[in-house]
């Protein structure tokens, strides 16, 4: 090689240079803006989230209330625009202070059970071996459970309440959400680019964060984001159970079975509860779905 | 730490540390054997020896090719050499530093000056990352400070022939297979090493990009003062490119020796058949037969003696008895084949008709190469 001869003009770039250049975010939003029926469920959800977060302006009457006299009213009598349940509280009221609740339910446990799930399964997907034995075998023990069984369960041990509901619903979808990483994970491992990184002398924590989290996020949270309307059904669920919230603090699953007595009485009023239900876990799964087919971004 | 500088490096390079004649790489009895795992209990029933009892050095500026057939250890070799995967024995020492051990040369010191370019340009580039700061994460992990370590990235996009304003915010899939290529170099020159390994880094490129790289990589070479360790399977760029080539076959060096001496002297019927399989251009020369019939054997359970015998023209029972020997390498000119024809003393009946090792490096040396 003593002839070398190449100049920088004999190995310039012969190819056109491609145009402007996207990034991953720019071309999921870019997506989107065209996909119509995602748009329309993800507006659902906001306005849900805006009825919840401001239920004390929005709400005609105080939820808790209680009259004798208004019990099981039709909708729209008087000024009860969605009537009365069987202790004469507004349903609308209660509805839309019910949300909190349930929004609550449906997303931190998701949120949670992500991070928590996702980070196992980083580790045991990135360091194989034992530890993926260790933490991959101990998840698979909670698949044996249904997951309705597991939080009936877990809820059921640990009492009643919101706090105690978070909890068993986090424990719920921490197994799957962990195996969703740990399968991004080992399928990255294997990817030249981690053996560059690591071939470039970094650390095994700074390879995890720069390298393997960056690629395996997508997948674990286009999974999440389907969880959260399950969430929200287990969580109406443990309440309808009266394993949620404490009464009198409204919740849609609770109300759902307080009503259900009154099935022959008001049919109509019985069901709104359970049509909020409906609506909201949908909307979340919609939206999910759209969310897989932006994100679906080639690599 | 000592931010990587990117100015052209002198033929003088400050960080020679043992002189002109201490080799830059020596291998000495490298192995990798892979464990295979059975049964219920998991136990190691075999395994496959991809790189077996694998010695050699690589001296400094110079370009070394490895050439031979797919599955014969060489990208194992390179991730051994790499340090990436954990070798059964043998030892490595890097400008007569022995690595990994008390005293030698720290694995992370290793890091910055040996680089790898890997086979596959899209896998090897992070999907979510825009090349720059794919090039400007090895310093950062050596210390550099952020803006340092974009400034040498943009840099770097400059010298292999990517205008970094254009080029820099990419992503991968924006990018052709040469330009994710060029990227690769540049990530592996970012931490400005002295030797670069090359594992068929133009195997999957087109030709005409291919040819764009190659040059690139000597004008690379020169800019940088690298040296060059070319892994391919195509033997016309190594010939192109090599100052001297080593012939593997199942995990074994079968011959060693200066580019011009080995392609137009093979002593070794594996390179014989390896450079008989190389087509012509003109029609009339046609290639009928495959020189080479059949697939390598198995490396779980090797042949005896030598490993080529199975596919051997001139095997006889001295091949299977045992092993031939590699010889021992003098210098730059040494021209090694592991083969029982070479050695008088072998009891081959081939073995008196060929000349002796010298004879060989004397007519190198009469046509002037080496």
């Amino acid at each position: 090689m003593s002839d070398i001869t190449a100049r920088p003009q004999d190995f310039a770039l012969a190819e056109p240079a491609p145009a402007k250049s996207r990034g991953y975010l720019a071309t999921v939003l870019r997506r989107l803006r065209y996909d119509y029926v995602t748009l329309f469920f993800l507006t659902l959800i906001i306005l849900i989230v805006l009825s919840a977060v401001f239920a004390p302006l929005l709400a005609p009457f105080d939820p808790n209330k209680t009259s004798m006299i208004y019990r099981l009213k039709p909708m729209g009598y008087k000024n009860f625009l969605l009537g009365t349940d069987e202790l004469g509280r507004d349903m609308l009221s209660r509805l839309i202070y019910g949300g909190r609740v349930s929004l609550v339910m449906g997303i931190v446990p998701v949120c949670i059970a992500s991070l928590v799930g996702g980070l196992l399964g980083v580790l045991a997907g990135f360091f194989g071996g034992s530890l993926n034995m260790l933490i991959m075998r101990t998840v698979d023990v909670f698949y044996a459970f249904p997951s309705v069984l597991l939080a009936v369960a877990i809820s059921g041990v640990m009492g009643g309440g919101m706090v105690n509901g978070l909890v068993a619903l986090s424990l719920v979808f921490i197994p799957p959400l962990c195996r969703v990483s740990e399968t991004a994970t080992t399928q990255l491992r294997s990817l030249d680019f981690v053996e560059a990184a690591r071939a470039s002398g970094a650390s095994g924590i700074s390879i995890i964060l720069h390298h393997v989290v960056r690629n395996a996020a997508a997948p674990v949270f286009i999974y999440a984001s389907s969880l959260i309307s399950v969430s929200i059904l287990l969580a109406a669920g443990l309440s309808f159970l009266g394993l949620g919230v404490v009464p009198p603090t409204p919740d849609w699953g609770q109300m759902l079975s307080n009503l259900r007595q009154a099935i022959y009485v008001q049919p109509l009023i019985c069901a709104l509860p359970g049509v909020a239900i409906f609506v909201t876990s949908l909307s979340f799964n919609m939206v999910s779905d759209g969310l897989r087919q932006a994100m679906d971004v080639k690599a | 730490m000592v931010s990587p500088k990117l100015e052209t490096v002198p033929p003088g390079d400050p960080r020679d540390r043992g002189g002109k004649a201490q080799p830059l790489l020596i291998v000495r009895g490298l192995a990798k054997h892979f464990p295979i795992r059975g049964g219920i209990l998991n136990r190691i029933i075999g395994q496959v020896c991809a790189v077996d009892d694998v010695s050699f050095v690589i001296l400094k500026g110079e370009t070394l090719g490895v050439v031979g057939e797919s599955g014969c250890g060489k990208s194992t070799l390179a991730r051994l050499l790499m340090n990436l995967i954990p070798r059964t024995t043998g030892e490595l020492i890097f400008d007569g530093d022995i690595i990994g051990e008390q005293g030698g040369i720290s694995l992370r010191e290793l890091r910055r000056n040996m680089q790898m370019v890997f086979q596959d340009s899209s896998s090897s580039l992070n999907p979510r990352l825009p090349v720059e700061d794919t090039i400007a994460y090895g310093p950062r992990a050596h210390g550099t400070k952020r803006k340092e370590a974009k400034r040498l990235a943009r840099e770097l996009l400059e010298k292999v022939g990517l205008a970094p304003q254009l080029f820099g915010g990419r992503y991968p899939h924006e990018l052709s297979g040469g330009q994710k290529q060029r990227v690769n170099i540049a990530r592996a020159l970012a931490l400005s090493p002295r030797l670069l390994i090359l594992d068929e880094a133009v195997s999957a490129l087109d030709k005409s990009v291919e040819a764009q790289v190659l040059n690139l990589l000597r004008y690379l070479k020169r800019h940088f003062n690298l040296t060059y360790m070319f892994i391919s399977h195509d033997l016309g760029v190594v010939q192109y490119l090599s100052d001297r080539v080593l012939v593997m076959y199942l995990g074994e060096i079968v011959e060693i020796g200066p580019t011009a001496d080995v392609c137009e002297h093979p002593q070794h019927p594996y390179t014989q058949a390896l450079l008989a399989s190389q087509l012509s251009r003109n029609p009339d020369e046609r290639v009928e037969e495959a020189p080479l019939a059949g697939d390598p054997p198995s490396p779980v359970n090797p042949p005896s003696g030598c490993r080529f015998r199975t596919r051997c023209p001139h095997a006889e029972d001295v091949c299977a008895g045992k092993a031939p020997a590699l010889g021992a390498w003098v210098d730059a000119k040494s021209h090694l084949a592991a083969c029982h024809m070479m050695d008088p003393t072998s009891g081959h009946s081939l073995a008196a008709r060929h000349p002796p090792l010298e004879g060989e490096g004397r007519r190198a040396q009469r046509a002037g190469v080496g």
